[in-house]
């Protein structure tokens, strides 16, 4: 049986809000970078032995539209789909995959076929066995238009696949993208039974209690945004040998997730046990959870790309790369994020996140502070006459350069840590930066008339080739929040390089060129270091990240003392 | 919509003589009129909805799709998918004729039937309105009858508690009643969605506010009431002070407080977004602000449906309740 694949791409889901979570840096994911208050969570686990059955509530920010993972697309889904929801590889820290689903797999020489031995043994929640003919249900059914199914870029470069024996799927490729193999490590592509598939539209599309897959839960209730119920799968045995230890059923017997859009609301019903873990945690509440206050606090890095600010050089001024470097050296950042943020977050170190092996942080000793050598740059660009404010202007027009932000992206604080930069900019060299916050609706016009000079965006994920070619490529099909306009062909050539391998050695050389390449163009300014948080009473062991998003692996390991 | 205010300012005026009609025609009338004026109100919501939709900025493929919005195959995927090639009179006329068979359409974002997702969110969402207004009555009549009280001190006391209570925002209470009742003293959990303890605080966070305004009519009214010769006549026949003021005095006063009631049922529905929100609540007004955010259609006509045909109800039962409380006012229905 074979197919054709059309290439799809992210999420369709409304990206008003989810959007918002998604891009953000907001959470991708937690790794494994604990910090102040530290690595409780995980200790716990490890200095009392775990404990058997319990309901536990778990609130969250993230509000789920639907829970077919297929379709769901938000980062932040991740972490909570995963208890429900096994893939066919687990993809490791160090940017490896290893078994899971998959008991093993095999990439040929070129890159552009992928074969799949499925483990043995393995049913869906619902009875229904996982076999090749189950995963060629699924890859039809991801496949088929009308399912507008999520995922980046995953299935862009897939032409074909077909079963090869019961135990055995082969995928062809009309590039070796390295993007693929991601794909079958993710929720996004994830096996339901054939069952589930063939349900009614609205009822696979909503997912819930009717979509079975193969994970340590399973789901018993789903309220759109607001609640999704798990119960503990008795017979689950086929956890990633790499994290999980492999063969475990969970220890909870039911695990609650719960939506509470505002954090105090978060950190309240925590502190009173009403929730016994909780995510997000917002900075200013972080000190409530810190050593000693009988609460365990975890934050971890995510992977992808940090919050940061990409330049659009389209047009004036950013089109003038003296203007661009002025504006990246006119003011200190570090002062800044240390008083907006007070240790809660921590300033980006390189334009890839140092989750993840990609990162290259030499490549901003180009960005450090100088306001004498910005205000030199400026005059020479011709932006020399100054206004009653002090702003620079030229021909009568002020030095102005605006990021319109919608306003669910407007998180963490962002608000106050832009306009402390605009701030430091307008005393330091004169440069008008004004962060708009505004409605989606808005935002979206205003970006497709290039009506904006800045672009400000966190792309999380396990792999940087993702946000990479959603932010830099010069690909239509590729670039679609490419909103810095770089059209650079030594870019775009970089990006393919990167993602048309599997050589995990050859794809750390390429992105650190990479890096090199966008700070030496002033293109981008990373500000902070996204990360996931989450704070636990002290009953709670065996909270596991998992290593490569950085974000929480289900709560399958998760324990609740009595 | 209209409730019949001019009734409520005057509810001493003596109507004359032979207006009347009798008790049975007039209620029939009333409700004939009422359902026929909904229905029209009802079309009228739905298309002011529909219009203020396409006015606002941004186009619905490129909200629903967010950062994937120029991404040409599900572009396509998602026009073709929920119809938005289509005129948008054919949109709208399609949606009008579904209405009757309880058609609502489907969640572009939620995926599911927009009736089922307003019929496990409406549960709370009237349950909470209904609470917090029944809510809102006792407080108000407990007001109005202490600072009418002979008990002089107390009218102070009550009167700026009132005062703060109508004053603050509700999004301000429902935080301190939160913080206070659940977080600091835990006496009300707000995690198990359906229980009562989850119920209470977001009700009162609702129901202070418009339980101090709906006692400040109250209060006006009685002083009014207490001053008419009637009640002198009332005290003559042995009748106690406090049994004038409940018996009689209360009972003129309700009605201003009652039309009020009416209007008010749709602040709930309004109010509940923030309390919702704030409490984690599953609910209509989450859902709507969600989908307005992403123009998510069918869902934003569906709860604009519901919502307003409740309004409509509700100003229709009160009126109705007025001619029971005073029986002069059926002279007015029509």
């Amino acid at each position: 049986m074979t197919n054709t694949a059309a290439p799809t791409t992210l999420s369709i889901t409304r990206r008003g809000l989810v959007a918002m979570v998604l891009a953000g840096g907001a959470g991708m994911a937690l790794a494994s970078c604990s910090s102040n208050g530290g690595a409780a969570g995980a200790q716990a686990a490890g200095s009392a032995s775990p404990v058997q059955g319990g309901t536990l509530y778990w609130g969250v920010e993230t509000a789920l539209p639907t829970v077919n993972p297929h379709l769901n697309g938000q980062d932040k889904a991740t972490p909570i789909l995963r208890n429900v929801f096994d893939s066919y590889l687990y993809r490791q820290e160090s940017g490896e995959y290893a078994p899971w689903l998959a008991s093993s797999y095999d990439v040929s020489s070129d890159g552009t076929t992928v074969t799949l031995t499925l483990r043995s043994a393995v049913t869906f929640s619902d009875g229904q066995p996982f076999n090749a003919d189950a995963v060629i249900a699924n890859f039809t059914k991801l496949t088929s238009k009308g399912y507008l199914s999520s995922i980046p870029s995953g299935l862009q470069f897939l032409t074909s696949f077909a079963k090869l024996a019961d135990d055995k799927v082969q995928f062809t490729l009309s590039k070796p993208d390295t993007l693929f193999l991601l794909y079958l490590s993710t929720p996004a592509s994830t096996p339901l039974s054939p069952a589930s598939l063939t349900k009614a539209q609205t009822v696979l599309e909503s997912g819930g209690p009717e979509v079975a897959g193969i994970g340590p839960f399973v789901i018993t209730a789903f309220t759109p945004k607001s609640e999704l119920d798990l119960a503990r799968r008795p017979d689950y045995a086929w956890a990633p040998q790499a994290l999980a230890g492999g063969e475990k059923a969970a220890y909870l017997d039911k695990v609650i997730y719960r939506t509470f859009v505002e954090g105090s609301t978060r950190t309240g019903a925590l502190q009173q046990d009403q929730v016994q873990v909780a995510s997000d945690i917002q900075p200013l509440d972080v000190a409530s959870f810190s050593k000693g206050s009988g609460f365990a606090y975890e934050r971890e890095y995510v992977g992808g790309l940090p919050y940061s600010l990409y330049l659009n050089v389209s047009k004036a001024p950013f089109d003038d790369v003296r203007v661009r470097k002025a504006f990246i050296k006119g003011f200190d950042l570090a002062p800044i994020i240390q008083s907006i943020y007070a240790g809660a977050f921590d300033q980006a170190k390189a334009p890839i996140s140092t989750k993840g092996p990609f990162a290259d942080p030499s490549s901003l000793s180009g960005y450090a502070v100088d306001i004498d050598a910005a205000n030199k740059l400026l005059d020479e660009a011709g932006w020399t006459q100054r206004n009653a404010d002090g702003l620079r202007s030229k021909d009568g027009k002020v030095l102005t350069v605006r990021a319109v932000s919608s306003s669910d992206f407007v998180r963490e604080s962002r608000d106050q840590l832009n306009i402390a930069i605009a701030a430091a900019l307008k005393q330091n060299v004169g440069i008008d930066y004004q962060f708009q916050i505004v409605d989606s609706g808005t935002e979206s016009v205003r970006a497709k008339a290039n009506d904006y000079e800045i672009f400000d965006n966190s792309y999380g994920g396990a792999d940087p080739g993702v946000g990479l070619d959603l932010l830099y490529s010069s690909d239509p099909t590729r670039g679609f929040i490419a909103r810095g306009k770089y059209h650079n062909p030594d870019l775009d050539a970089l990006l393919d390089k990167g993602r048309f391998t599997n050589d995990l050695a050859a794809r750390k050389e390429t992105y650190k060129d990479l890096q090199k390449l966008v700070t030496d163009n002033f293109y981008v300014l990373p500000l902070y270091q996204t990360q996931d948080n989450l704070a636990s009473v002290s009953r709670v062991g065996g909270i596991t990240i998992d290593p490569a998003p950085g974000q929480p692996f289900g709560a399958s390991r998760v324990w609740l003392a009595q | 919509m209209t409730t019949t205010v001019e009734t409520a300012v005057s509810p001493l005026a003596v109507p004359l003589a032979g207006e009347r009609r009798s008790g049975h025609g007039a209620l029939a009338f009333l409700v004939a009129r009422r359902v026929l004026a909904g229905v029209l109100v009802l079309w009228a919501a739905i298309t002011a909805t529909f219009l203020a939709i396409q006015l606002a900025p941004g186009d619905t493929v490129s909200l629903l799709l967010g950062e994937n919005r120029d991404d040409p195959v599900l572009r396509a995927q998602t026009i073709e998918r929920w119809g938005l090639n289509q005129p948008l009179w054919v949109q709208y006329l399609t949606y009008l004729r579904r209405i009757p068979s309880g058609d609502l359409g489907i969640s572009y974002t939620l995926r599911q039937p927009v009736a089922h997702l307003i019929a496990i969110n409406a549960g709370p969402t009237f349950t909470l309105a209904a609470v917090a207004a029944a809510g809102a009555i006792v407080i108000a009549i407990l007001g109005a009858l202490i600072v009418t009280s002979p008990v002089h001190w107390l009218r102070p006391l009550v009167s700026g508690y009132e005062l703060i209570m109508v004053s603050a925002p509700s999004f301000w209470l429902a935080i301190v009643l939160l913080w206070l009742f659940s977080f600091e003293l835990g006496w009300f959990s707000i995690v198990k969605q359906g229980s009562w303890q989850a119920l209470v605080l977001p009700a009162a966070s609702l129901a202070l506010p418009i339980g101090a305004y709906l006692s400040q009519l109250l209060v006006s009214g009685i002083d009014r009431a207490m001053e008419q010769p009637f009640i002198i006549t009332t005290r003559a026949r042995g009748s106690s002070l406090l049994a004038a003021r409940i018996q009689h005095a209360l009972r003129h006063a309700a009605l201003p407080a009652l039309h009020m009631l009416g209007l008010i049922v749709g602040s709930l529905l309004g109010g509940a977004v923030i309390v919702e929100q704030v409490f984690g609540r599953v609910g209509l007004g989450q859902l709507l602000v969600d989908a307005v955010k992403v123009k998510d259609m069918p869902l934003i006509l569906g709860v604009t449906l519901v919502t307003t045909a409740v309004f409509v109800a509700a100003s229709t039962v009160v009126d109705i309740l007025g001619t029971l409380i005073d029986p002069r006012t059926k002279g007015n229905l029509r």
